[in-house]
């Protein structure tokens, strides 16, 4: 692994961490939501301080280079990252629509109701 | 028994009137069985809405647009909610002939099946003259729900329906999205609900534009393809 490419790997890596915490001290993500990300973010640290991860897992991989070999792993972890977010997309989508449903059935009852008990007080008042 | 009609209607401030009036005018003259209806306002941006206020419609306004799937769900839920003996879906445009409905209630009122497929195709006795293309996507979207489920609508886009207490229960627990006709079929197959087809009549559009423009019916064929895959791949009911 070059020693620019390591260098720029552990600037990365740490800006990536600090990032991750400070938009979880605001709240802007969950605990839940997050831990893929810190995961990740480790996981990207220690493979820039110690590049001999990546040297052993290219090996064994049977990949050229190790520069080659983080390059695929961040496009698996993208990939992984995304089909969760789609998977997450749906069922969101799936409860909302079960929201508005509800809201605009017992809106509509509710109406219903109010119209049926004015009708009987005319009636009654007649 | 007790029907409810569900009347999804997104953007039909031309048709939702006259379609509501002739449904209130039949079912007043029809006796034997007793047929409510509910207009489904999808999120209109029209004067849908406004117009059914006005008439003093049964209608639920959706907060928000959920598409055709969504709001023919919402009736199903209600049906069951207010415990209806069966659910009707039909269209807000006026495509749908009511004079057919006694003829989609028979299967269900005489138990022989929990779900009713109104057919444009079945005899040539509706005055609805379909183009090519559209049998011929009728013709591949039927042969590739045999494939799965051993079935042949003879109209599966057909969005004129009747479905009893059992189908009901599992429409409102779960509808599909998007072009929901195919694949409900193939859902409620998946669940041993039985099917039966009676022929129906339908009108060609009077005002408005359908909701599938023939550019659209490409991608349409081939989601509904997949989805049916999908759905009868499912774990049914059992």
């Amino acid at each position: 692994m070059s020693q620019t490419l390591r260098i720029s790997l552990i600037v990365i890596s740490v800006l990536f961490v600090v990032l991750v915490f400070r938009t979880i001290n605001r709240r802007k993500l969950q605990m839940s939501d997050s831990l893929l990300w810190l995961m990740l973010s480790f996981l990207l640290i220690l493979l820039a301080f110690f590049p001999g991860i990546g040297i052993f897992l290219s090996r064994l991989f049977g990949i050229e280079t190790p520069s080659n070999f983080i390059y695929l792993a961040a496009i698996a972890a993208l990939l992984m990252l995304l089909f969760h977010l789609t998977v997450q997309h749906s069922s969101l989508k799936r409860q909302m629509r079960c929201i508005i449903q509800e809201i605009s059935i017992s809106n509509y009852l509710q109406k219903k109701e109010e119209r049926t008990l004015a009708n009987e007080t005319d009636d009654s008042g007649v | 028994m007790k029907v409810l009609l569900i009347i999804p209607a997104y953007n039909e401030e031309a048709n939702i009137e006259r379609v509501v009036r002739t449904v209130q005018t039949f079912s007043a003259g029809y006796s034997r069985h007793q047929v409510d209806y509910v207009v489904i306002n999808d999120g209109s941006t029209d004067g849908t809405g406004r117009i059914c206020d006005r008439e003093g419609f049964e209608t639920v306004h959706l907060i928000q647009n959920l598409g055709i799937g969504g709001a023919v769900q919402t009736g199903y839920l209600l049906a069951e909610r207010l415990g209806y003996d069966a659910a009707v879906q039909f269209d807000g445009d006026g495509q749908h002939d009511i004079e057919s409905l006694d003829a989609l209630l028979a299967p269900i009122a005489d138990g022989s099946a929990n779900f009713v497929i109104g057919s444009r195709y079945l005899k040539n006795a509706s005055a609805f003259r379909s183009t090519f293309m559209r049998r011929l996507g009728s013709g591949i979207l039927a042969s590739t729900i045999r494939l799965f489920t051993g079935f042949t609508p003879s109209d599966p886009t057909s969005g004129y329906r009747a479905a009893d207490r059992k189908a009901i229960a599992l429409l409102a627990g779960d509808y599909p999205d998007d072009y929901p006709e195919p694949e409900s079929i193939v859902f409620l197959l998946r669940h041993d609900m039985k099917i039966a087809e009676v022929s129906v009549n339908m009108f060609e559009r009077t005002a408005g534009v359908s909701s599938i423009s023939p550019l659209k019916s490409v991608r349409y064929m081939f989601k509904v393809s997949l989805a049916i895959m999908c759905t009868s791949f499912r774990k049914g009911g059992k």
